[in-house]
């Protein structure tokens, strides 16, 4: 009997489900999320939809962001870009949105790919002003197609063969299983080659190139990855909505889809993304409104306004100071803690 | 061993059909890169005016010479990362002076550097294995699915990345983050990156600088080790005078970006223009 799990094969060490409590985690993790609607009531339901859609566009950005190390400010409006693409390939083939949703993501990682060409050459705070731009032009092109702000996503398109998927509840299996395969891609693709080409590129890019890897290849290979999630995210948000409004794909979204990646975990693709997601979705807005309240007693009810960003921001300061890893970083430290208690070293 | 099993070799030459990219001319009598006349200005100074060297086929050889005589920056040409105002470069007989770093990294052209240049946010094995991605069989799609195509090259390339890591016996630090690793185990890291492609030559800018005695002594014996068992070529920028004349059958002298002086290291040695060059008149 071995004192411990060993490894007699590299594949076995390459697996994503490596020891005994990764598989136990996958049983009860699956049971809990199937039975989450009948636990928690539709509102709650409905949340989680949104955080399972966030989820998706997150893991993207990190993607592009925590692996390649290429800052993109357009994810919100390249999520825009999926929700169009989705209702108007539906309403053009008259296939309901499950359909569209593929050739919208690919779509969406074209466009994605084409914002990208400036990473060539531009880095850091330059490349982040280009993706502004980029996020501009889209945005101006959203209030052309769109000046109504509302683009209604009819209830017929919202099945899936005789399923209807106009409940909360089937919705939510639905985005579900759509985000758990998108998770998956994402966490094989950065366990492969590509993953590692990616880092390589963000940790040296001089140094990339040197060893044979096309640099330039690998960034719109990352850029495409981006905007192929920041479509589906945008395909499964208009399955969730009755109309697109646009101002849903504004600046505003895409750095909270920044402040997503920075606070969840750079770097690690799906939980860093999720845990980021779960925290700027729900903890923003509880800490937004008692910030709020807070100020609105002292007094400073014209700071009161403004109290959305100054959480944002100081959130996102705090971590990259104090905990560059993330959320990630901090669970880590406190699962290495268990494993050692109660002893300290 | 380490060159057994599939070989890059020949993933490469498909990877590469000779009539693709670059221009097959010029019989090369053997040499493996060959560099003629080469000129780099940088503003108006010549960094390397004139140059020429040659590396032939299974052969160590060292480009020695002061400070600032332009051995680094041949080097970077010999590369791809800077191109000649003159001169050309050749690869196995093929003019590849046009070439960018990384097309030529896949032809066979390995290099290490002075500073480290690893990733440092990633583990030691990552950063060998990183080194294959350029002969990755398989596509976005594959990885995404992690189908038969892409696991089985990850376990292929995964066991070469393990055959170099005996080589240079870095077992003990395999998973650690090689930015957190001490110098003198990050060049030996820088190495084993370097070998894991199964180059034909290595391009090495001072891979001794600021080492021990020891491990000075592992970097060498593994230099010569995979000389002893491989068709690799070396070609050592370096200015440990004692590696050099122990591990070289011939040495390129440069000073003033020119070649100054040719031939075996004793012969080299006792050139009065290289002493003259080292030490002055």
């Amino acid at each position: 009997m071995p004192a411990g799990v060993f490894k007699e094969k590299y594949e076995e060490l390459m697996g994503l489900l490596r020891y005994p409590i990764h598989w136990a985690a996958l049983a009860a993790g699956t049971a809990l999320l199937l039975a989450l609607p009948l636990l928690i009531g539709p509102y709650y339901t409905s949340l989680a939809v949104t955080l399972a859609v966030f989820t998706v566009g997150a893991i993207g950005l990190n993607m592009l962001t925590g692996l390649a190390g290429q800052i993109s400010l357009a994810q919100g409006a390249l999520m825009g870009v999926g929700a169009y693409a989705t209702v108007f390939i539906a309403a053009a083939l008259h296939t309901n949105i499950i359909a569209a949703i593929l050739p919208a993501a690919i779509l969406t990682a074209l466009v994605s790919t084409l914002l990208g060409l400036p990473s060539f050459r531009l880095k850091g705070y330059y490349l982040a002003m280009a993706s502004i731009a980029a996020q501009m032009i889209l945005e101006y092109i959203f209030s052309v197609i769109d000046p109504d702000q509302y683009t209604p996503v009819p209830v017929d398109m919202k099945t899936l063969g005789p399923i209807s998927l106009a409940q909360t509840t089937t919705q939510y299996y639905i985005i579900l299983g759509c985000a758990a395969i998108a998770a998956l891609a994402a966490a094989n693709i950065g366990r492969s080659a590509i993953g590692r080409a990616m880092k390589a590129v963000r940790d040296n890019d001089v140094a990339a190139e040197i060893i044979g890897i096309d640099v330039a290849r690998v960034k719109a290979l990352a850029f495409a990855l981006a905007g192929f999630f920041a479509g589906l995210a945008g395909g499964l948000y208009a399955l969730t909505v009755t109309g697109i409004d646009w101002t849903a794909f504004t600046l505003d979204t895409s750095i909270e889809y920044l402040a997503m990646v920075l606070v969840g975990g750079p770097g690690r693709i799906v939980w860093g993304s999720l845990l980021g997601a779960m925290l700027i979705r729900t903890g923003w807005s509880m800490l937004e409104a008692s910030l709020s309240d807070t100020l609105t007693m002292m007094g400073l009810g014209i700071l009161a306004s403004a109290s959305k960003y100054i959480v944002l921001g100081a959130l996102v300061a705090a971590f990259l100071v104090l905990e560059p890893e993330g959320l990630i970083g901090i669970l880590r430290r406190v699962k290495e803690y268990l494993r050692l208690w109660p002893y300290s070293y | 061993m380490l060159f057994t099993g599939r070989s890059i070799a020949s993933l490469m030459e498909r990877l590469w059909p000779p009539s693709s990219r670059y221009k097959p001319v010029e019989a090369s009598g053997g040499a493996v890169l060959e560099a003629r006349s080469i000129v780099v200005e940088f503003g108006g100074v010549k960094a390397v005016n004139g140059a020429s060297i040659r590396v032939g086929r299974h052969e160590i050889v060292g480009l020695i010479g002061p400070n600032g005589a332009g051995k680094t920056t041949l080097l970077n040409v010999l590369s791809g990362f800077y191109r000649p105002k003159e001169g050309r470069v050749y690869y196995m007989g093929r003019d590849i002076t046009g070439l960018p770093p990384h097309a030529r990294a896949r032809l066979g052209i390995a290099r290490t550097f002075q500073h480290s240049e690893l990733f440092k946010h990633m583990t030691v094995v990552e950063n060998i294995m990183v080194n294959l991605e350029p002969w990755r069989p398989y596509t976005v799609l594959d990885a995404a699915l992690w189908l038969g195509r892409a696991r089985r090259w990850e376990v292929w390339a995964r066991e070469r990345a393990e055959e170099v890591i005996e080589l240079l016996d870095l077992h003990r630090y395999r998973d650690r983050i090689v930015g957190s690793l001490p110098p003198g185990i990050q060049k030996r890291v820088d190495l084993a990156r370097a070998l894991v492609q199964e180059p034909r030559i290595v391009l090495m800018d001072e891979p001794m600088a600021g080492l021990s005695r020891e491990e000075k002594e592992d970097i060498a014996r593994a230099i010569i080790e995979v000389y002893e068992t491989s068709e690799t070529s070396f070609l050592l920028v370096e200015h440990d005078l004692e590696v050099v004349m122990d591990l070289c059958e011939k040495v390129f002298v440069m000073d003033y970006g020119r070649v100054i002086a040719e031939g075996r290291p004793e012969e080299v040695a006792n050139d009065p223009r290289v002493i003259e060059a080292y030490i002055g008149r």
